[in-house]
């Protein structure tokens, strides 16, 4: 095509073909315009494309920056290209060029990571802004996604600045990214009392709970017959953005249903069984306890209480590792 | 308790107190429902502002988390290229509105009845619903206006199969409320295939001595509204 023109143009004049200094011909100062009007047209159409793409994702600035680099990276690109026809000898800008880059290419590299790092989180778009995200090992709320860097705050109000090439390369928990979440208790009860009640009360108290989503069913259920009492678990889903609430209010309210209901929480407990057959292998008794112990009981097979008139269902050494009421 | 009406004004009955009345250069607007909370607003504005009292889009309470209500009903089989109406109810969320120099707002939006919401499609790209669980009439049901609604249903079969519809999800920004003697909506639900449907209101009031309610939606200057939803994840 371009020999085409080139002809048409020959052919109505030969002032086109006079060279205006060195073998720079009319002809190619017009192919040069013409390269560098393309290139700012296509500039124009492809940052304005960029702008209205970009215009809800990333803040004005940045949008404004981005916009900007492409607009001036197309425009570089046309008048390179456009540049042999006035017989520029490129060779030597390309040699000075790259030692150029090579250099502020070590220089930035961090810099051009988290720029680019930028651009494809702005399209992967991982988190919004508002997200409860983990990256890494911070844990924040997305307030603005830059060109270079994501700014965030923890729950304690601390400022976050995190660079975007450690956004991109690293494993991102977004907790609110889906519509909804799980989240489970595991209430433990003692031995005595009913955990069918206990299951009853809970599923009640879900369902009259409006942010425990009906759908997906919360599943309540025992869990584990534990050493110190039978654990329900209790499975709840809620929409991700008040799931804590959620969380935090209903564990309480299910403690006070259920105790109030004549259950209890139970607290670790220990069963220690004595029995010594002869000197040698004559249980360790705490000092604490052994001024307590009547000789009698220490006899063959013969348990021993700690804690005198307690109810118990068993005959044995039985004390708690910790208070219960 | 449905109505216009001229600041200050009240109304009591067994279960509510709404008021509004002149203090000094304000305007308090006070409402108690029975065994709960009191709640009061300051308004400074004229006397010129009118109040409506109107059923509004029932997907506000407990806290605006959704656009959308799902109405849960006993299972119903419809014949291939069918067209039925059935009648549903759907629950009742009161509005107070504020109007003056061209402009509405919701001061207090109440309701006697129980919330809950639930999840519509998968926890990724799925949608929260506010729910309800309706049983199905054949004709419209007696219904206590501030409790619950009338929701006449139109289900459209357009597949060549026999399909079980047991759900609908409406969108609350194209919700139209009509009420009167009674609360009522028109929606119809189209069958497309065996997992997607679409659902839309319609907007004329079959009954005459119905009038529209005001939209908390639009008053909001929402301006995204879309006609239809389309239930993507079965029906």
């Amino acid at each position: 095509m371009t020999g085409i023109i080139d002809s048409a143009l020959m052919n109505q004049s030969t002032i086109f073909a006079l060279p205006l200094y060195g073998e720079t011909t009319v002809t190619d100062l017009i192919w040069f315009v013409i390269i560098l009007i393309l290139a700012i047209i296509i500039a124009k159409i492809i940052t304005l494309n960029i702008t209205r793409f970009l215009k809800n994702r990333v803040p004005k600035n940045d949008l404004n920056l981005i916009s900007k680099i492409a607009y001036w990276a197309i425009f570089s690109i046309g008048f390179l290209l456009a540049l042999p026809y006035l017989n520029v000898d490129l060779s030597g800008l390309f040699v000075a060029g790259g030692v150029v880059g090579i250099i502020i290419g070590f220089a930035a590299q961090s810099v051009f990571a988290n720029f680019l790092s930028g651009i494809f989180l702005i399209f992967e778009q991982p988190m919004k802004f508002g997200d409860n995200v983990l990256v890494d090992d911070t844990l924040i709320v997305v307030e603005d996604i830059r060109i270079f860097s994501t700014i965030g705050r923890t729950f304690e109000g601390i400022y976050v600045r995190i660079p975007n090439e450690k956004i991109f390369t690293t494993t991102i928990t977004n907790y609110v990214a889906n519509t909804a979440r799980r989240f489970e208790y595991n209430i433990g009860i003692r031995y005595q009392d009913d955990a069918a009640r206990a299951i009853e009360i809970i599923k009640d108290l879900i369902d009259k709970e409006p942010f425990c989503l009906k759908n997906p069913a919360p599943s309540v259920y025992v869990d584990q017959l534990a050493s110190d009492g039978v654990i329900i678990k209790t499975r709840i889903w809620a929409p991700s953005g008040v799931w804590w609430d959620v969380r935090t209010t209903m564990l309480w309210k299910i403690k006070c249903a259920i105790e109030a209901e004549g259950m209890q929480i139970p607290l670790p407990q220990r069963t220690v069984w004595v029995n010594s057959t002869n000197e040698e292998n004559t249980p360790f008794i705490p000092p604490t306890v052994r001024d307590k112990v009547s000789p009698k009981n220490l006899q063959s097979g013969v348990p021993f209480q700690s804690e005198p008139a307690k109810e118990q269902s068993h005959t044995s050494i039985e004390y708690n590792s910790s208070f219960e009421s | 308790m449905y109505g216009k009406y001229k600041i200050p004004f009240e109304y009591s009955d067994d279960n509510i107190t709404l008021s509004i009345t002149e203090d000094g250069d304000f305007f308090r607007y006070v409402r108690q429902i029975k065994d709960k909370e009191k709640k009061e607003k300051t308004l400074l504005t004229t006397e010129n502002a009118t109040i409506s009292i109107n059923p509004i889009e029932p997907i506000n309470l407990p806290k605006q988390i959704t656009q959308y209500l799902e109405i849960e009903f006993t299972p119903v089989l419809i014949e291939p290229e069918g067209f039925k109406v059935i009648f549903l109810l759907f629950p009742i969320e009161i509005g107070v509105i504020v109007s003056g120099n061209k402009k509405m707002e919701a001061i207090d939006i109440f309701s006697f009845g129980p919330q809950k919401y639930s999840l519509y499609g998968p926890s990724a790209g799925g949608v929260i619903t506010k729910c309800y669980c309706s049983d199905i009439y054949s004709s419209p049901p007696e219904s206590d206006k501030f409790y619950s609604g009338i929701l006449r249903l139109e289900i459209e079969n357009k597949t060549l199969e026999w399909v079980n519809i047991s759900r609908i999800i409406l969108d609350g920004y194209s919700m139209k409320i009509y009420y009167g003697p009674y609360v009522a909506m028109f929606a119809r639900i189209k069958i497309l295939s065996p997992t997607n449907a679409e659902t839309e209101f319609i907007r004329e009031p079959v009954a005459s001595e119905l009038q529209k309610a005001i939209e908390v939606y639009h008053t909001r200057n929402l301006s995204s509204i879309k006609n239809a939803f389309s239930m993507e994840w079965g029906y």
